[in-house]
């Protein structure tokens, strides 16, 4: 009868020990298929995205009067406002895209490299087109004229407002 | 059979079927990833041609309401009056002929934009704040706002959902309203 029991012992042992890696194996194989469905965000053309919107928006799909200064507005976007309405320094070519503005701020060097910044920042994350809590960006421009080898960081969500 | 003998058996017997499972538990992790990637690869390829999609109709375009970067609101209007079931136009085929040439009836798509209040903005007649139809839920009811509204998984009785989120200027025909809002396409895969 003892030698019954003992027995009986290994074999519920065993068992146990064999229970305990099946369920944890169809944990694991549920796990797996059961995070399945989930929101997988596309952000590999975000970057292209960003830098494709502000090359065909044009100065004047946003502002108004861009040649008068004295009537020019941007109603929606008071940061190119700042520039494209600015008297002293003023803007040469107000016929061009956001991505040429930024270009010729930089390469003039008549606009602070805050203005540039502030730009970005208003009509990506001030009007909640890119949520940046979730998907940081940073935008790098490189002159060939001046410093070919050196890009600028033009914006970067991660230093954003940092001195 | 002598106990040591039995033991024996019962201990080989429990590692086969350890080992079968592992093995099974390895191939199924190796073609769930494969079977990953394989979506990625047609999902990029419907964002990325999403453009041309969108305008394919040509005897139609004045419902081709995007183009570089822009979208047009009185022909997006027109489309939202015009479509209900935006598959054909993302994933599927109009007029035998099709730039992806996926199956449509594998996906539901859902369309929709953000203004820079966080609000949707209304399309079409009705104001419809998203397009398309999920004909999983329900005898193919819109995508439902409630949802997408609440961060919750429009594809929740779905295999998979994919989204995509893209940066347009909503150009109304005047300055003063024009503005670059956030254009937003989620793909339920079946």
């Amino acid at each position: 009868m003892r030698r019954l029991n003992k027995k009986g012992y290994v074999f519920t042992l065993d068992l146990v020990i064999s229970l305990i890696i099946l369920i944890m194996g169809i944990a694991l194989i549920f796990y797996k298929y059961a995070s399945v469905n989930k929101t997988i965000y596309f952000t590999e053309q975000m970057s292209e995205d960003i830098i494709g919107v502000l090359a065909y928006t044009r100065i004047t799909d946003l502002c108004t009067n861009v040649n008068d200064p004295s009537r020019c507005d941007c109603p929606n976007y008071q940061s190119i406002k700042a520039v494209v309405c600015s008297t002293s320094p003023k803007l040469m070519d107000t016929d061009a895209n956001l991505l040429s503005m930024t270009s010729e701020m930089i390469e003039r060097r008549a606009f602070s490299g805050d203005k540039v910044k502030e730009i970005i920042h208003e009509i990506f994350v001030t009007k909640k087109v890119i949520d940046e809590k979730r998907f940081g960006f940073a935008i790098l421009y490189t002159s060939l004229v001046t410093a070919p080898e050196y890009p600028l960081e033009l914006y970067n969500t991660e230093t954003y407002g940092t001195p | 059979m002598k106990k040591g003998q039995m033991i024996t058996f019962d201990m080989s017997t429990t590692l086969i079927v350890f080992i079968v499972f592992i093995i099974l538990f390895i191939l199924l992790f190796v073609l769930a990833q494969r079977t990953g990637q394989k979506h990625e690869f047609e999902l990029e390829y419907v964002f990325s041609n999403l453009e041309n999609n969108l305008k394919f109709d040509n005897s139609d375009p004045s419902i081709a309401f995007l183009r570089n970067y822009r979208v047009t609101k009185g022909r997006l209007n027109n489309f939202a009056n015009t479509v209900a079931d935006i598959d054909s136009y993302v994933i599927g085929e109009i007029g035998n002929a099709h730039g992806i040439g996926m199956d449509e009836e594998g996906y539901d798509a859902c369309l929709y934009f953000k203004d820079n209040d966080g609000q949707f903005i209304g399309m079409g007649d009705e104001g419809l704040s998203v397009l398309g139809r999920l004909s999983k839920i329900g005898s193919g009811s819109r995508c439902q706002e409630e949802m997408i509204t609440n961060n919750r998984n429009p594809c929740d009785r779905y295999k998979q959902a994919l989204a995509m989120i893209k940066p347009v200027l909503f150009d109304v025909g005047n300055p003063t309203n024009n503005r670059i809002v956030q254009m937003n396409l989620v793909i339920c895969k079946k």
